[in-house]
């Protein structure tokens, strides 16, 4: 990220605005409240479901990369990303994506754009039924060595959902 | 892992240029010790800014319940934290025009209350607030967003965000009525150059 905060900037906003506050929000914690009140378990099914996304994501890139053959280097080589978000997003780590980044994998792994933003909870979740079938496609794929052609059919059967998501 | 930047603010007073840090990712122990001197400077001061009970620590859990959508950064200058803001990372457009787009949402932003008019007649900085809006208008870039930003504005602040060219639209009645409004690709570049 870069800042350009010049001296010239600071002194024409000082002299136009300056008896102006810049504040932003909701008046009370209201809102943070609703979110914080919820039932215990209200809150424990935001986490699963966080924690199915983000399986789901480690699992559907980890198969597409294996059965390009590349390592996790040459993944982030090739889309030209962080090797550590790679490694995170394998390993189901939550860091921030940029969206950039989510851009350039989808499109070096040829998965759809808008599901992986979804996964990477990047954009806004809807309730539907996409926590379920990330936790399907969670639950019936393997992590072994080599991808078996199981593996492969219910990858392929999940990123078929995932298009068909984005064009809806 | 927090993430610093060198920025500009200036010294109330004088219009003398502060070298300050913006930090992008602010630590929990940061915001604590920004939350006690905020509600220390409320107390002896009084004043009642509209925000005057927010409570930071608690906007910080967002950060690590929501680690992927919300972002918390702060500008610190003179050892102390001068402002804070609470991003939402790709939330959708309003504007008819910028429909399908997503943007950087400012759920919170407010200068210490020091750097307030509302809370003290002799604030000690100023441009906190709209140096944040700035790191707000970069992260948005940053995110492939061009530069597109919403927030909900509290009522003393919606003339300013006129003044910058944001788009107004108008009262939000599922957010007690506060004025919503976003900054387009163009509002902020013409923002960027001041």
């Amino acid at each position: 990220m870069k800042m350009k905060v010049t001296k010239e900037w600071l002194l024409k906003n000082a002299n136009r605005d300056q008896d102006l506050e810049v504040t932003a929000g909701f008046l009370v914690d209201e809102k943070l409240d609703a979110v914080y009140g919820r039932n215990k378990k209200e809150q424990e099914d935001q986490k699963e479901d966080i924690e199915s996304r983000l399986t789901a994501l480690a699992q559907l890139i980890n198969i597409r990369r294996r059965i390009q053959g590349w390592t996790m280097e040459q993944l982030a080589d090739k889309a030209d990303v962080d090797l550590q978000d790679v490694v995170c997003l394998e390993k189901g780590i939550p860091v921030h994506l940029s969206v950039r980044t989510i851009h350039k994998l989808s499109g070096v792994l040829d998965l759809p754009h808008s599901g992986l933003l979804r996964l990477s909870g990047a954009t806004v979740q809807r309730k539907d039924d996409f926590i379920e079938h990330a936790l399907r496609f969670v639950a019936r794929s393997q992590k072994e060595t080599k991808t078996t052609r199981q593996e492969i059919k219910v990858f392929e059967e999940y990123v078929k959902f995932l298009a068909e998501e984005q064009g809806k | 892992m927090s993430d610093r930047y060198e920025v500009l603010i200036l010294e109330a007073a004088t219009n003398d240029v502060a070298k300050a840090s913006l930090i992008v990712d602010i630590a929990r122990d940061a915001i604590e010790a920004a939350q006690r001197a905020f509600t220390e400077f409320h107390s002896k001061n009084g004043g009642s800014p509209e925000h005057a009970h927010w409570d930071w620590t608690k906007k910080f859990q967002l950060t690590v319940d929501y680690e992927l959508t919300y972002k918390m950064l702060g500008i610190e200058c003179g050892g102390q934290v001068q402002g804070l803001m609470l991003i939402a990372v790709g939330k959708d457009c309003k504007i008819p025009s910028q429909k399908g787009k997503n943007l950087v949402y400012v759920d919170y932003l407010s200068a210490a209350p020091w750097n307030s008019k509302a809370t003290t007649a002799t604030p000690k900085y100023k441009l906190v607030g709209k140096v944040l809006l700035q790191a707000a208008v970069e992260l948005s870039e940053d995110e492939g967003f061009r530069g597109r930003i919403g927030l909900h504005s509290l009522p003393q602040s919606e003339t300013w965000y006129t003044n910058i060219g944001m788009t107004d639209l108008g009262k939000d009645t599922a957010y007690l009525n506060l004025k919503y409004f976003e900054m387009t690709p163009e509002q902020a570049s013409a923002f960027q150059k001041g």
